[in-house]
């Protein structure tokens, strides 16, 4: 008897498990709306003639250019 | 980067000094394009989509270093993109032939360490703390 009640434990948990996994075949969690760095604040965005985006204003004194990649 | 970003946007570009501008760098392989793709075709749909879609994948980047086309279709769809557009843009050569060229154009330029800031022309190599960035957005400003 309390061996076929931890199998059944067992198994609950592992469905419980298998439930919460995505199946979006990426093995990845698709990311969630985070609020974006800006939210609250009056910000400008817009695209360069090279057509990198920006956000604050295009006249703006400095621009500051962030050379990175998504990894 | 996100914490420091955070900080230089509200300090500095809500006040209309900065304008701070996204340079993709393809670096890691392909999904280093596919990220990028993803990004700039939100962005293809407005341009503040770009920066919401930069932020979510930042905020994931354990996620997208594995991703497949799946989570960045998905990802869109929690932001609220029209989803069609996206994919026919994601799926398509412009955007990504777009990527190409301003890689190739960064790496003419010299640009080879990730990150690398260009704040008013002087650069920096790396990450740094925010205090760093606005030292040198101070030295900038004209």
């Amino acid at each position: 008897m309390r061996v076929r009640l931890l199998l059944l434990l067992a198994l609950l948990a592992l469905a419980a498990c298998s439930a919460a996994e995505p199946d979006d075949g990426s093995g990845a969690t698709p990311a969630e709306g985070p609020a974006a760095p800006a939210a609250g604040l009056d910000i400008e965005y817009g695209r360069n003639d090279d057509g990198t985006f920006y956000q604050g204003a295009a006249g703006a004194p400095v621009t500051l250019i962030d050379y990175s990649d998504f990894l | 980067m996100l914490g420091v970003e955070r900080d230089i946007v509200t300090n500095h570009v809500a006040t209309g000094e900065v304008k701070m501008v996204y340079w993709p760098m393809l670096d890691l392989g392909p999904n280093s394009t596919n990220a990028a793709a993803a990004a700039f075709c939100a962005g293809e749909q407005d341009p503040a989509h770009f920066w919401t879609y930069h932020h979510a994948l930042f905020e994931d980047q354990r996620s997208v270093y594995l991703a497949r086309r799946d989570y960045f279709v998905s990802t869109a769809a929690t932001l609220g993109l029209d989803t069609d557009k996206f994919e026919a843009c994601y799926d398509g050569d412009d955007v990504r032939a777009m990527l190409e060229q301003l890689d190739a154009t960064r790496r003419e330029a010299g640009i080879r360490q990730r990150p690398t800031f260009d704040v008013g022309g002087q650069i920096l190599l790396g990450s740094h703390p925010y205090e760093t960035f606005a030292e040198v957005i101070a030295d900038a400003m004209p």
